[in-house]
């Protein structure tokens, strides 16, 4: 299984996942994980056509992408996982899809969020389960294009934290 | 007397409303064209919410023109088909724009479609002098 970029971002395939990231990380193949997309057809359909024209195109919920690392569907292309939330990166972390480094590349707001980063925002629950994940020796990292430096979890903690 | 039909551009940080005012200037002037910002702040659920305001009253003579295809202006353009009758087109350059401008009082068919989008990929050609 090649993943080549695990990038946690709530606007799914667009503009900068689409003009930068596949670029920068050769990938010829996106995931999308998502329970509420693999139901949607006609949302998924959008995102499908989202991608340029070249990339093989898969959106799988939870369980679907489980049983696609078991029978071996992950183990073809370099693949792009995008996950629209955090909830969605510790169920793949716990279910051991993935182990990887991952980045945190947008988060839109919420009642309850802060923005740490340009387009990412984070709250309590949020924080707290990105901790526990490197606390297992998750890397976490927050970069929202490769022009921008990666920020480390540290960092952006702490900048939740102040204030 | 016939309305024109709205043009709503969909651009990432509102990049159509300059553009707007450009080709007004030079079509002499625009009316019921407009920019929807998509500013990079904005959830999606923001951003589709100030779609639904302020594009208003929305016929299928209605165009909207997105900067990138596969991006969130164009995601939202096509996920709100299920509620409105626009037609989509992505890729707005200054020459798809004053195209579409020069077909508002018409009725939005396939041939216009057609035109507008021709209008925008024959502008692009590589410039160069050559002396016969």
């Amino acid at each position: 299984m090649d993943i080549v970029l695990c990038r946690v971002d709530s606007r799914l395939i667009h503009g900068q996942v689409v003009t930068k990231w596949v670029g920068q990380s050769n990938a010829n193949r996106i995931i999308v994980v998502s329970d509420q997309l693999e139901k949607d057809k006609f949302m998924r359909s959008i995102y499908l056509m989202a991608a340029p024209p070249d990339i093989k195109v898969d959106c799988f919920g939870k369980d679907t992408l489980l049983n696609a690392k078991k029978n071996g569907n992950l183990d073809t292309g370099r693949i792009l996982l995008i996950l629209p939330d955090i909830d969605t990166l510790k169920s793949i972390v716990e279910t051991e899809i993935y182990k990887g480094k991952v980045q945190i590349g947008g988060l839109g707001g919420g009642p309850d969020r802060k923005v740490v980063f340009q387009n990412i925002t984070l709250n309590n629950h949020d924080a707290v389960i990105l901790q526990n994940l490197e606390k297992q020796g998750i890397e976490i990292y927050f970069q929202t294009i490769p022009e921008d430096s990666p920020k480390s979890l540290d960092k952006i903690i702490e900048k939740f934290r102040k204030e | 007397m016939r309305e024109k039909n709205k043009i709503i551009l969909l651009t990432h940080a509102g990049w159509g409303a300059a553009l707007i005012k450009s080709m007004g200037l030079l079509v002499g002037r625009t009316e019921n064209v407009f920019d929807i910002s998509l500013e990079p702040n904005l959830t999606l659920e923001e951003f589709i919410n100030r779609v639904k305001k302020e594009a208003g009253e929305i016929n299928k003579n209605t165009i909207v023109l997105t900067d990138i295809p596969g991006g969130t202006t164009s995601n939202v353009a096509l996920r709100l088909t299920n509620q409105y009758s626009w037609t989509v087109i992505s890729g707005v350059n200054a020459l798809m724009l004053v195209e579409t401008i020069m077909h508002q009082n018409e009725d939005i068919n396939a041939e216009i479609i057609s035109k507008i989008l021709d209008a925008g990929q024959n502008s692009q050609k590589h410039l160069k002098v050559s002396l016969s």
